[in-house]
């Protein structure tokens, strides 16, 4: 059943995802207490540095999780079932058909061993029933949609004979091969060069738009959220800390993490002679402090927050915000 | 020597040979069945010619059926008439006459002749042919039937060497030789045996059928397989599972598990080389084994029996002499006991009373067996030793080199005769003598020229009693050699010929009717 | 890559050299052949004979020169105990040994390779173990004890199998399984291993990711690559085979190389174990070429490179 306009194709309520040792004695909360809904059409962008859990979160949603980890509570409602009840052939179906992901690094992602149309015709040929021959010509037809010239004999050829900013477009093709709903796309153009990535961003939008596709976008560059995306998360030591409309986001930040990341983007205009980083490191996920995981970086950090772990504030304007920074605000009324 | 000794020596051979010729084949009916043995050891093509054979016992396991020679040993007899029926020897001792058995083929069906005999001893290169060649000046054949070997000068030893210490006496036909030649000949072997030669796949297997012409006797069997296999538990099993009937060399504990399953028997061979005990430093007057009494003491320290019943099962024979028992001139010594009271007492009077250190004991790697059981014993009496074995090759090597000192367990199976074994080990000059007495040197020359049998078999005599009384060795025993033989036999063959370990004569073995 | 094989060839040809040099040089250090083809006390006449024949009262030198000039003509001697030349022995024997291992190596595949697979989709659980027990068994166990233990039973206690030699289907499923063993459990730990990393990798994680079901993402996507560095192995392998039959040919009585090789040492008969670990040589020479061909094949990144 497809989502109505008011109903999110994806919502994620409280997901929590957590690696253990082999001996159970040592717990990553990798993904901890995590919500969030994308609509139909949407793009939707995860920010944050290298261990806020946002791929694992991708991961968890298509349930493709090593096996050292688990999802040990919450629910993820996708076109009015929940994904996290499903078995492991149930979701065989929603992989690469309804939901499709893109990773990061294009030459790893793709088989060295197997050509091109093989690879772009597996779903096709999985998901469809269609015969090697068709998926072969499916394939050609695909790389020409993510604008790969001449794909007569791309089609024929090996990863290893494509430039990256090719093999990325291939990826892609894999990716939206049997119309999914929701693309989660994790870093997609990190391991791009700059002028490729204009290019592929390009590209994905149309696609978007041609397709009619969700866009999940996993990045750590704030300037492609602003680009790319209408909907913001912002994660920070696998918890969601700050959520909503990009723009709103981007004009006044609710949580110190947020606007520590922001002020950090070099800009031309500036006048600083030093880039301004945040201080400290992201704190260990196997053991989470007491209280707010930012409390220790954060400059407006105060009592409460290093003894009490702060809940997801709604804020106005479908924003929401885990900071005790924003209960204050939401008491003295500030916007 | 005189006239009437040398005729009486002329007839006694010339009867023999008449007994001999008189068993004519009897009717026996058409062979029939296989017999399959397992070897222990590799079958290497030189064993199909007798030319090329080296002096050791193994290439006879083959001969034995392919070829047969002039004379040979026998179950009658060591050496017994086989393609000659008689021979006699001219009065001065100078040359020796042959007359050949009428009837005698070879598998192709030619006759054997006189010019067969005299082809196969001059293309002979095996052991002992620089020997022969030396001391025969020429060779005739004055009627098919008779061969004359002419020789430069006296040699009792002549039909020793001829006959049983070398394969020169075997016979090949020389037309066929001649026309396949030597490679061809390798390949398919033409002999005057009870069986002939089907095929041979080198270091596997040969496969043989029964000759019916053979003069002897026509062989039960009709068809004989010997197969390789060199590991001792799998010819043991093969023989187990009826692959093989016959299965040669099984040692200790699975001789012990031969004995013990039903349906297979175990049949020792006692093997022709005495292993013993030798003193390299008697002579020298600062060794304690200078003094005869220590030499003694080891004789009486060894618990015989107990050691035969724990290495061969009993089986081996326990000797007084370096001298094989079936060679000829052979002196039946006392054979050793165990005293070992005794033995200390004699280390005490030669002032040893609480035994000494005897050094390294020196053997044979492959024996080390028996070396140990030895020089356990030894300690026990107070002649403290240590055992060394050496690889066989570095062993011999370093024995002819005279490099030994204490104590040297040897063993020799070359052939020959007593002579020819006082010569290598007791003798001075000899290749493996330390040193010597000089009462047994001055007799050694006389017998060498003694042309009259009766005479020289006793100055041997005398030699091997004076060895014995010096204690120049402590002989231990004969090897047993123990084979495993399933239920289908009836006749294996083993012990017939004595002092050969393997199965023979071929045409004497039987398989239990169906 | 023609010039690669040209190159490759001749640092194989210059190994060649130099083991023969070695071989020549040790075996001779050995001992003295004619020891053993006579029987101990025998006479100085007949031992100097039998050296003469052989060619070994030459200078040490000079032999070598002989035997060199000779190999270069493809003639590697004659052999002492059985007089004849030793590479007909070879060829003859060759054969059995190549079958042989060929079946060994059948075996070895067709267990190992499924139990690595096996033990690595199920890491840490029965199958892993139990793959690593059977690993364990075949790398420790002697293969004449694992050969004498199949005899016992299946020969002597059974009845259903033939103790040794050659002949039948049966004759060589014994001495198979006991060469066989080893190697099995050699590939069972390298596909094992080159399997969990295969399956750690980014492309099996897209294969998934597309929905794939799990016999295409291992069958397909994972067992070609898990097999590249399993397959160079066994290519070397099948050669180590032919010369470590020895054992269990010994054993098997197995008309093999293996089993020449041994009686060669026994006998101290030179021109054989010159011939045997010469060939030896050759061969692992020609079948490391084999495989860089087949891994082209296999691999395509390879085949454009050189």
């Amino acid at each position: 059943m497809a989502a109505t306009p008011n109903r999110p194709l994806l919502e994620i309520d409280n997901l929590s995802t957590h690696y253990v040792s082999a001996q159970g004695t040592r717990v990553v909360r990798a993904v901890d207490d995590v919500s969030l809904r994308i609509s139909a059409g949407e793009t939707l962008g995860i920010v944050g540095e290298s261990g806020s859990g946002k791929s694992t979160l991708a991961l968890s949603i298509l349930r493709v999780l090593p096996p050292a980890a688990q999802i040990v509570s919450g629910q993820m409602w996708f076109e009015n079932e929940d994904l996290v009840r499903k078995t492991d052939t149930e979701m065989r179906h929603v992989r690469g058909k309804r939901i499709a992901m893109i990773l990061q690094d294009p030459m790893a992602s793709l088989n060295p061993l197997f050509t091109i149309g093989n690879q772009v015709g597996e779903p096709i040929r999985v998901h469809e029933g269609t015969r090697r021959a068709a998926a072969w010509r499916r394939a050609c037809d695909l790389l020409k949609a993510v604008r790969i010239p001449s794909p007569e004999t791309r089609v024929t050829q090996f990863p290893h004979e494509m430039s990256g900013g090719m093999r990325q477009r291939i990826v892609g093709a894999i990716g939206i091969a049997c119309e999914p709903r929701l693309l989660i796309a994790d870093e997609p153009t990190t391991s791009l060069d700059l002028t490729i990535q204009a290019q592929y961003l390009s590209l994905l939008r149309d696609l978007q738009r041609e397709h009619g596709l969700a866009l999940i976008f996993i990045t750590h560059n704030l300037g492609i959220v602003a680009k790319m995306c209408d909907q913001l998360v912002v994660m920070y030591a696998g918890r969601v800390v700050e959520s909503g409309p990009v723009s709103r986001i981007f004009n006044a930040p609710a949580h110190p993490y947020t606007k520590a990341l922001l002020n950090s983007i070099p800009r031309m205009t500036d006048n600083r002679n030093r880039l301004t980083a945040i201080e400290g490191q992201p704190p260990d996920l196997s053991s989470l402090p007491r209280g707010c995981s930012f409390a220790a970086r954060c400059p407006a950090a105060f009592d409460r927050c290093h003894k009490e772990t702060p809940p997801e504030f709604n804020l106005e304007g479908g924003r929401t915000a885990r900071c005790w920074l924003a209960s204050v605000a939401m008491q003295s009324g500030a916007a | 020597m005189t006239v009437t000794t040398r005729r009486r020596d002329v007839l006694a051979l010339a009867a023999l040979g008449m007994a001999a010729g008189a068993v004519r084949p009897a009717k026996a009916a058409a062979p029939s069945g296989q017999l399959t043995v397992g070897v222990h050891i590799t079958l290497a093509p030189t064993w199909l010619d007798p030319a090329e054979t080296a002096g050791i016992i193994t290439p006879f396991m083959v001969l034995y059926a392919l070829h047969d020679a002039v004379a040979k040993p026998m179950p009658q007899g060591n050496p017994s008439p086989s393609l000659a029926e008689s021979w006699s020897a001219g009065e001065d001792g100078l040359s020796y006459e042959f007359v050949l058995r009428k009837g005698a083929k070879f598998h192709n069906g030619e006759p054997v002749t006189a010019d067969d005999v005299k082809f196969s001893f001059e293309r002979y290169r095996g052991a002992a042919h620089g020997l022969l060649k030396e001391r025969v000046a020429a060779v005739e054949t004055p009627d098919p039937q008779r061969v004359v070997f002419k020789l430069k000068n006296p040699w009792p030893d002549f039909i020793t060497f001829y006959t049983v210490a070398s394969g020169a006496g075997w016979v090949v036909p020389r037309k066929y030789v001649e026309k396949v030649g030597e490679d061809g000949f390798k390949k398919a072997p033409i002999g005057a045996g009870p069986y002939k030669f089907v095929s041979f796949t080198p270091g596997i297997e040969l496969v043989m059928e029964a000759f019916d012409g053979y003069w002897r006797k026509t062989p039960s069997v009709k068809r004989i397989v010997m197969k390789v296999i060199p590991d001792e538990s799998t010819r043991l099993a093969a023989l187990k599972n009826g692959e093989v009937d016959i299965a040669y060399s099984i040692r200790a504990e699975l001789a012990e598990e031969l004995q013990r399953t039903p349906g297979l028997t175990l049949r020792p061979t006692v093997g022709s080389a005495p292993y013993y005990m030798y003193f390299p430093e008697q002579w020298d007057p600062k060794s304690p084994w200078h003094d005869q009494r220590v030499r003694l003491a080891t004789k009486f320290a060894l618990d015989y029996n107990t050691i035969n019943k724990a290495l061969t099962l009993g089986h081996s024979h326990i000797t007084g002499s370096v001298i094989p028992e079936n060679f000829e001139f052979y002196e039946k010594l006392a054979p050793p006991v165990y005293d070992p009271d005794k033995a200390r007492q004699l280390l005490a009077e030669a002032g040893h009373p609480g035994g000494f250190d005897a050094g390294f004991y020196t053997c044979d790697a492959a024996y080390a067996n028996l070396g140990e059981a030895v020089i356990n014993y030894l300690g026990e009496v107070g002649i403290r030793a240590k055992l060394r074995p050496l690889e066989r090759a570095a062993f011999f090597k370093g024995y002819a080199d005279k490099k030994y000192k204490n104590i040297i367990q040897g063993a020799s199976g070359a052939f020959g005769n007593a002579a020819t074994r006082l010569e290598e080990f007791v003798v001075k000059g000899g290749n493996y003598a330390y040193g010597s007495y000089p009462e047994i040197d001055e007799l050694f020359p006389l017998q060498a020229v003694e042309l009259d049998r009766a005479k020289r078999a006793a100055i041997l005599t005398k030699m091997q009693h004076l060895l014995d009384d010096r204690t120049m060795y402590v002989s231990i025993w004969q090897l047993a050699f123990i084979s495993g033989v399933g239920p289908r036999l009836a006749e294996s063959g083993f012990g017939l010929i004595k002092g050969f370990v393997y199965t023979a004569p071929y045409e004497d073995i039987t398989l239990k009717s169906a | 890559m023609k010039q690669f094989v040209t190159r490759r060839l001749g640092y194989s040809l210059l190994s060649l050299l130099v083991l023969s040099l070695t071989i020549f040089f040790f075996v001779r250090v050995t001992g003295d052949p004619a020891a053993l083809l006579v029987e101990p006390g025998a006479s100085e006449d007949d031992i100097a004979a039998i050296h003469h024949k052989f060619g070994l009262d030459k200078p040490l030198w000079a032999q070598y020169g002989l035997f060199m000039m000779s190999l270069l003509r493809g003639d590697f001697g004659q052999s002492f105990y059985y007089q004849t030349p030793v590479l007909d022995l070879y060829f003859d024997r060759l054969p059995n040994s190549l079958l042989l291992a060929l079946v060994a190596m059948a075996f070895s595949l067709a267990v190992g390779i499924p139990t690595g697979i096996l033990a690595a989709v199920r890491v840490g659980r029965f199958w892993d173990s139990a793959g690593k027990l059977f690993a364990l068994l075949g790398l420790s166990l002697p293969s004449f004890f694992v050969g004498l233990v199949l005899i016992l039973l299946f020969s002597v206690y059974l009845g259903w199998l033939p103790s040794s030699g050659s002949g039948g289907v049966l004759h060589i499923l014994m001495p198979a399984f006991a060469l066989g063993w080893y190697f099995a459990a050699a590939h069972m730990r390298l596909t094992r291993s080159s399997m969990l990393e295969v399956l750690g990798s980014e492309y099996v994680k897209l294969a998934r990711l597309k929905g794939l079901p799990q016999s295409w993402v291992i069958g397909k996507h994972a067992f070609k690559n898990a097999l590249i560095p399993v397959v160079t192995l066994a290519g070397i392998n099948l050669v180590l085979m032919i010369n470590v039959a020895v054992v269990v040919e010994t054993v098997f009585a197995w008309p093999g190389v293996g089993r020449l090789l041994y009686e060669g040492i026994s006998f101290r008969d030179f021109p054989v174990v010159q011939g045997i670990v010469i060939m030896g040589g050759t061969m692992i020479v020609v079948v490391n070429l084999l495989v860089d061909v087949v891994y082209a094949v296999i691999d395509p990144r390879i085949r454009l490179e050189k």
